[in-house]
Parts: C-alpha cells; structure tokens; sequence
C-alpha cells in the first residue's frame, strides 16, 4: 500500500506540471489583462500603464512568464503577487482564514451529505416504490437539475422576503449576525455561524446528495438481488441485520470513489455559494481574482484545486483498497 | 484627521470604525462630533445580497441600482425605511456610444462603413436616434438624466447646468433631439436608402448597411441603451445588431481599433480637461478615429485648442465660455454621441437622522456619502 501511495504521489508532479502549464497558457489567453481595464481611466497616461505591467512582468515573454513563475515555486514557493492587493499571491488566495472556511464548508458539507444521502438511500431501496421513495426520487430529481446559484437566491429571498427573520435579529449571508461583529467567539456566535451556513450546506450538498442518494439506492436495490443475499435471509438473519451489515457493505464500495469524486464538486459548488451568500472563502478569492484577471492568484488557485481534486481521487483509491480485499492484486 | 479610526479589518467580511476621540469638529450645541460611536462597513461583493441585508435590516444604508428602486418602494412604508433619488443631482462620469472611424483601415477593408462613420451627417442622424427618454423611463425608472456633453454633469463647467454661466442657449442645448424623420432625411440625403426594398437602407452599391454596437455583457444599463437603439434603427429601416462582449475583450477591441460600435462609459470628475485624451487626436483614449493622430479633422484640432485653452486660463469666466464652446463643437460633431447618466440614489432607515445630508459625489454608505459626522440614531434620543 506505501508503494502504491508513493506511486501515486510521484505521477501527481507530471500531471500537476501539465496543470500548471495548461492553466497558465489559458490566464495568458484571456482577452486583456490585470490593467485593461485601467486603460480606460483618463488620469492614467500609458507610461505609467506600461510600468504596472513591467513591474509585474507581464510585459515578458510568454514561456520567460512561465518559467520564472514556476522556477518561484519551485525554488522558494512563490506564487508570484497579486496585482489587485500587492500582497503574495499564495497569501492573497488561503490566509485571512480562507483556507480554514473553505475546508470547513466542504467538509462540513460532506458529512452532511453522507448522514442524510445513506439512510435515506437505503431506506428507499428497502422501502422501493413507497411514498418516501417516490418523494426521495423526487427531491434528487429537483436537487439536481435546480442550479445552485439559483437555489440559493431563492432561499435568501424566502429567508428575508417570505418568512423576514430580520425581525427575530436573525442576518442572511455571510457569516454571523451583526451583533457578533468585532466579538470573541462564544456559543452564541458558533450559534450564529451555523444559522448562516446551513443554506449554504443545502446549496452546496444539494446537487451531491441527491446523486449520491441514488447511487446508494441503486446499489442496494443490486445487491438485494443479488443470490447471497437469499444465503443470508435463509440462514434467519433479521432483516435489518441482512441489509446493513451485509449488503449496504458491498453496495458502498462505489460510494468510496465517488466521495473521491465529490471533493472537486464541492469546491466548484462552494465557489458559487460563496459568492451569493458572501463567506470569506479562498473559492470567493479565486472568483474576485478572475474577475480582475490577477493572473498568479488565478495560478495559484488552479493549482490548489487540481491538488484537491488529486488528493481526493487518491483518498477514495485508498479507502477503496482498504474495503475491499479483491482491488488489493493490482497494487 | 478624520471622524472615525480603524478598530478592525477582517478581509472579505467588514471593516469596523471607532469613533475618533480627538477630532475637531462640535455641533452648534458644543457636543463633539461624530455622533455614532461605531461604524461598521460590511464588504459584499454580491449587490443582490447586499439588497437582501438592506430589506432584512441588517444594513442602515444602501445605495440601490436603478432596477432595485422598485422592489425598494413598494416596501418602504412598512418596513420604515427611506428612498431618496434626486434626479437634479446625477454623478460624475458619462456614458456614450462611439463610432470606428478607422473600421478595417488596417486590412484595407470595409470602406464604406468607414466612410460611413467618419461622414458627419451620419453621425447626426444616428445621434438622432438616441431616445433619452425612453432610456430615462425604462432602464432607470425616471431616475437619470440625459447628457450631451464630454464634461461630467457634476463639473461646474457642465454647459447645460442652470446657474453660474449657463445653461447654454436654447437653439444648442439639445444638438441633437430624438428624432426619426430628421434621421430618415440625413441618411437619405447621404444616398443611404433602401434600393431592394427589403425594409433595410443600403449603401450605393446596394450592399445592406450592417452596424453592429456592442457593450459589457452584463451590465444591464447599457446592454438596454443598444436595445433601445437597435429597436430605433430598425424603425428608419436601419439594421444594427447588438452584441455583447467581455469586458476586456470590448476594451481590447476599442484600443485595438477593432471595434465597430461601442456603447460604454467613462468615471468623471469635476475636471473639465479629464477627457482631454479623448478628444485629443493623438490621445491614449482616441479610439474613434486613432488615424486621426496622422491626419487629423478640422473639428479634432478645434476641440484640442479649446481643451488647450481652457486649461491653461485662471480666468473664469473666459474658462466657463471656452468649455461652453468646447461642448458645442463636441456635441456637433458627434464622434462620441453621450446619452443619459444615473441620478444620486439612496436608502436608508428611517431611524438614521440627518440622513438627507448626504453628498451627492459618493456612495451613501461610503465615507463621501452621508455626512458622517452628523449621522444619528434617532432611537436613542431621550
């Protein structure tokens, strides 16, 4: 299993290089660039736009961009510096406690998928073509095919408009009320930030639940089916036993890889809930650094996220090796 | 030093201010001012939240869109808060629409639209066209004015402005009125009619007259202002199409020379000269014509000389008189044919007092809006 880690880890250089070169190739063509945009203000002459774009070395050659880029975070980790705050561009995109949002919304987001998407899952596939199941099937259906942005604002619209819990003190967006603003942490204001994420976890875990629902149901319904499972039942092992010990086990191993799988889908999700519900995410700072074309903060996140898309590809492999034996021979 | 000081700065979320215990100013009374002992400025980058917050009294101030006025209104009385837009008070900047003068000049292409845009009489009948009316009434909801000059309606030297030195006499002051008749004479006199009778004007060689205006994809204001227009052309059988773009690909466009017809906007200032790199024929922003700066027109030179002459005399009058001329001779030629620009607009809930001090050259929730040293909370006078 080290080996095969190790392996793993060695062929994410190759790809993460290709990444990077890919993602730079497309910052360089997008139309424009970080001070286009400042051509437009009549106080500044061109002189003084030319020097913006020398200081920051975006009037070099392509390939010289790309190669003191990446010989900088090779060397000596540097990500190069935003043109919008002067600050490294590393700096720009995870501190500020970005980074620690970010992974607790996903998270967070995660567990809250598998806590509603497993026994939901299972209770459909025992229960198939009951009321539960055909309101189940229906959810997914609308958890998938609503967009997130657009779930999102009509939760808020319904927060503020429809049921106005500005008149319990109750905020919408961001992360807690103002009257926590400026406040040491408490009970109330972990209160407070979990009254603002939740819609945030159903914007973003919508879409994931409802496929994962599925999949749990369809699995099972598989497996229930399956003539070890008649073994089971005929040796008068009770069937809540039969279901949850042994076939919801073998009908979890796609489960594994499809959390793997998920991880991408929640920070692309993520990045959309952050912005309509305003958290201090590094999804939100990847999303204003587009917008402004910082082309190293938009590097830096490319990066981040092909590291997380990665890593989870390689976390659900090893869990997936360590549920079931018979993946173990190709290691 | 200023009224408040910085106690807190969390990035992404919101910037909290201390009242300043040493500042200068009292009110009339002898108490010191500011009144408000704390401020807090909420970073949102979503205005459709920000809007929310507003609604669900999380926020004292906003400053609305146009397109929030009305969702704001219809709610005011009940939830006790305060729509304030004065039409008479609309901010610095412009908004316009351009002509490429120099379109395919670098390809040898295209000739008779050039031709076409750099003819005067086109340009004025297309200035015709403009109906700042209907823009005024459909995308700001009475809350804008029209404009038709390069200087800010915010300067002083704003020609139409009523008061000291203006406004400019009556036959000027609208250079070009909506109008579709004059426009339909204009182009027929330039030969450009409609030879197929297919329902669209064509050029001499009876080759059918495509323009197409873009703007920012996105930005609700303009992408209305080229529907407007496109709709207006198509009734003196002229076919314009619209068709959005990037931000930075329209800039890269105009700076390009590539563009065919541009609908976008400058930031102001009360400077009379900041839009001299406009007009100039060599300047940075001359995208109407960059070969000007070769070759450059009579009304170029002209319009150089008194943006010249303005700037270089500290008399006053003589600089009121000279900019007035300047906008003339801008409006008349019509290489930037400006159209109407946002009134001041704000909100706020009635308990925030002296609210209607606010400064008309910022954002009401930005340091240059309210008044912030006279603010106050009404609920907590005796």
């Amino acid at each position: 299993l080290v080996y095969y880690i190790a392996r793993r880890l060695l062929w994410m250089v190759p790809l993460l290089l290709a990444v990077t070169f890919v993602s730079f190739l497309l910052v360089q063509w997008m139309p424009g660039d970080a001070f286009t945009r400042l051509e437009m203000n009549p106080d500044l002459s061109s002189a003084t736009l030319d020097r913006f774009r020398s200081e920051y070395g975006l009037d070099r050659p392509l390939v010289a961009q790309y190669g003191c880029w990446l010989w900088g975070v090779v060397s000596r980790g540097d990500f190069g510096i935003s043109v919008e705050s002067g600050l490294p561009a590393f700096d720009a995109l995870f501190l500020h406690g970005r980074l620690a949002w970010t992974l607790l919304v996903s998270s967070t987001t995660l567990v809250i998928i598998w806590l509603f998407a497993l026994p939901i899952g299972v209770y459909s596939a025992t229960h198939e073509h009951g009321v539960v199941d055909r309101f189940a099937g229906f959810v997914a259906l609308v958890g998938m095919s609503v967009p997130g942005f657009l779930l999102g604002l009509v939760l808020l619209w319904l927060l503020v408009v429809v049921l106005r819990v500005g008149d319990y003190g109750l905020g919408v967006g961001g992360l807690f009320d103002n009257e926590f603003v400026g406040e040491t942490w408490s009970w109330a204001k972990a209160g407070s930030v979990v009254w603002h994420l939740w819609p945030v976890w159903l914007v973003v875990g919508m879409g994931s639940f409802a496929g994962w629902m599925r999949q749990v149901r369809g699995n099972l319904l598989d497996v229930l089916r399956q003539p070890f499972m008649l073994t089971v039942r005929a040796k008068g092992i009770e069937e809540r036993s039969a279901v949850w010990r042994h076939a919801v086990r073998h009908a979890a191993n796609p489960l594994v890889s499809m959390m793997g799988m998920t991880l991408p889908f929640l920070v692309s999700g993520s990045l959309l809930a952050s912005v309509v519900f305003n958290l201090p995410t590094v999804e939100r700072a990847f999303w204003l650094a587009i917008q402004g074309q910082d082309p190293y903060v938009v590097l830096a996140g490319l990066v981040f996220f092909s590291v997380f898309l990665c890593v989870g590809n390689l976390l659900s492999d090893i869990l997936l090796l360590a549920l079931d034996p018979r993946m173990r021979g190709g290691t | 030093m200023g009224p408040y000081m910085l106690e807190e700065f969390v990035a992404d979320q919101y910037v909290v201010l201390t009242r300043n215990p040493y500042y200068y100013a009292y009110d009339l009374r002898g108490v010191q001012l500011p009144y408000y002992d704390r401020r807090v400025i909420h970073i949102v980058v979503d205005h459709d939240l920000a809007l929310l917050k507003f609604l669900n009294s999380e926020l004292d101030a906003f400053d609305p869109s146009p397109s929030d006025l009305p969702v704001l209104a219809s709610r005011a009385a009940v939830r006790g808060f305060t729509v304030e837009a004065d039409s008479a008070l609309p901010m610095y900047g412009s908004a316009w629409i351009c002509f490429n003068q120099d379109f395919g000049l670098a390809e040898g292409l295209d000739e008779d639209k050039r031709s076409l845009y750099r003819d005067l009489r086109f340009r004025q009948a297309f200035a015709h066209l403009v109906d700042r009316e209907a823009m005024i009434g459909a995308l700001f909801h009475g809350l804008a004015v029209p404009q038709w000059s390069p200087l800010s309606i915010g300067s002083p030297y704003y020609a139409e402005r009523e008061g000291y030195g203006g406004p400019l006499s009556a036959e000027r002051r609208t250079p070009y009125p909506y109008d579709l008749t004059r426009a339909a004479e204009l182009l027929d006199g330039m030969g450009i009619i409609d030879r197929n009778r297919d329902g669209w004007r064509d050029y001499p060689d009876g080759s059918r007259v495509d323009l197409t205006i873009s703007t920012v994809g996105g930005l609700s204001d303009y992408e209305g202002q080229c529907l407007i227009l496109v709709d207006r052309a198509r009734r003196v059988g002229l076919h314009l199409e619209y068709a959005p773009a990037d931000a930075n690909t329209l800039l890269a466009q105009l700076f390009t020379g590539t563009f065919d017809m541009a609908a976008i906007g400058f930031t102001g200032s009360a400077d009379p000269n900041s839009l001299v790199g406009v007009y100039a024929p060599c300047g940075r922003l001359h995208f109407a014509h960059f070969s000007g700066c070769e070759e450059p027109t009579a009304a170029e030179l002209d319009l150089l000389s008194l943006f010249e002459a303005g700037a270089a005399t500290l008399d006053n009058d003589a600089a009121f008189s000279i900019y007035q001329r300047l906008q003339e001779e801008a409006a008349e030629d019509a290489s930037f044919i400006y159209t109407v620009y946002p009134s001041f607009r704000y909100a706020y809930y009635n308990y925030v007092g002296n609210a209607k001090m606010a400064n008309p050259n910022g954002t009401p929730t930005g340091e240059n809006g309210f008044a912030v040293d006279f603010v106050f909370d009404r609920r907590l006078m005796p």
